[in-house]
């Protein structure tokens, strides 16, 4: 898991503080999957992460003056796309689910491989399933660090909570997950 | 059983997120939106003496109860509503000021805002069709904000800058997503209307949205004038205005789905 910055997003940053909006287009170009990625594991609702990510980088954009210029953007944006999605969770229990992209899974064929490719297969499904046992905040750390693949910092503030208890959070939910997945086997 | 990580790893390179939509382009578009506001729906000049005026009276206001002993030693009243706590408080912020347009939300239309809303939007029928239809997302269950524009009985609201503004939340999911801070210069009368819980603030007062920590932040505050706050069943509606209390009533009246 990496820490992000790069040289190229404190040069559009510089441009923005100069006053080019077009620069900051940019820099939502370049981070905008990450955000409304992180906006729908909040919210599960594709309306609501994109109002959540647009929002967020609107309040990005007038917050800059805070930012500190050398220090990695990506976990700064996504603190505050990640309070929007927070606030708009939606209120009804209907929410979109966690679903495994089908072209992804190997085709399921005769011969040789076909038996080992089930079983993968099916192994995904029980993870998956699994997964969506665990209470919301143990999804939501593996989600960040294992679907997402923020870094601890990033987890972090998506999150809200302090670095140090990224870690200690993320052992406790696998830690339920082996005994979910045990449970079924 | 093989490595957990790695396997969670592995499912997340396969998780079906939807796709990701052209933000960029929406975000430039709002941000030079904002940039190139017209000049009248910047504060005024005018406002500004008009508010200094305006404080000036509150404080007088503010004096004056405070030399009658039944008052002096008054303590903090809360009247709560389902959606807005209101508070009476010694004085006002110092810092608290007009907003015209504050945190409506995103433009939009009744029919796509009544499909995201946890309740069924109230009309005010007497008024004739809004000229603004907002969506307040920050508000659990989403609020739904409404301008009309001034008209016979509705004059231009200094504060608001329309005639009539309605804001509308679902109570039981957002019990305390609104604040007023009423000073003592400002009257608040409790009553019913139709049978259903109303609350009339006659004055200068603070109105203000209180996020996920409950608390008073002044940049999330405005000043408001003359509102009229009612409960009907889980939706509060409340209607801010320049009018009295009775143009207030017979809106609130009219209210339908």
């Amino acid at each position: 898991m990496r820490e992000s910055g790069s040289a190229e997003d404190e040069d559009l940053i510089t441009q923005v503080r100069e006053g080019h909006v077009h620069a900051y287009e940019g820099l939502v170009e370049r981070h905008q999957t990450i955000a409304f990625r992180v906006a729908w594991l909040i919210t599960r609702s594709t309306p609501d992460a994109e109002e959540a990510a647009q929002d967020g980088f609107v309040k990005a954009y007038r917050n800059l003056d805070r930012f500190q210029s050398g220090k990695p953007f990506r976990p700064w944006l996504l603190q505050i796309v990640a309070n929007e999605a927070r606030n708009r969770r939606a209120s009804e229990q209907r929410r979109e689910r966690l679903a495994l992209r089908a072209g992804r899974e190997p085709a399921l064929r005769s011969g040789p491989g076909a038996d080992v490719a089930a079983v993968a297969s099916e192994e995904r499904r029980a993870l998956l399933a699994a997964i969506g046992r665990l209470d919301e905040r143990d999804q939501s750390i593996i989600a960040a660090r294992f679907f997402l693949e923020l870094s601890e910092a990033e987890a972090a503030m998506a999150l809200g909570i302090r670095r140090g208890t990224v870690k200690s959070r993320l052992n406790r939910a696998l830690g339920r997950l082996r005994k979910e997945l045990e449970r079924d086997a | 059983m093989p490595d957990l990580e790695q396997q969670l790893r592995r499912l997340g390179e396969s998780v079906d997120y939807p796709s990701t939509p052209a933000l960029a382009p929406r975000v430039g578009a709002e941000l030079r939106a904002a940039a190139t506001r017209p000049a009248d729906r910047r504060r005024p000049t005018r406002l500004r003496l008009a508010l200094l005026i305006a404080a000036a009276v509150l404080l007088l206001a503010a004096a004056a109860a405070a030399a009658v002993p039944a008052t002096r030693h008054a303590l903090l009243e809360l009247l709560s509503l389902r959606g807005e706590s209101v508070e009476r408080v010694p004085a006002l912020p110092a810092n608290a000021r007009a907003r015209p347009g504050w945190r409506l939300g995103h433009p939009t239309t009744l029919a796509a805002a009544s499909r995201r809303l946890s309740f069924t939007p109230l009309m005010p029928r007497s008024v004739g069709d809004p000229n603004g239809v907002f969506l307040d997302s920050q508000v659990p269950g989403h609020s739904l904000n409404l301008t009309y524009p001034p008209q016979a009985g509705l004059p231009r609201s200094r504060l608001t800058g329309v005639g009539l503004l309605v804001a509308e939340l679902n109570g039981d999911l957002a019990p305390t997503s609104f604040g007023k801070l009423v000073p003592r210069g400002a009257r608040v009368e409790r009553f019913t209307i139709d049978g259903h819980l109303a609350l009339w603030v006659d004055g200068l007062h603070v109105f203000f949205f209180k996020a996920a920590d409950h608390v008073f932040h002044v940049d999330r505050s405005r000043l408001a004038a003359n509102a009229l706050l009612i409960q009907r069943g889980n939706v509060l509606v409340r209607l801010e205005g320049g009018f009295d209390k009775a143009t207030a009533v017979a809106i609130a009246r009219t209210l339908a789905p």
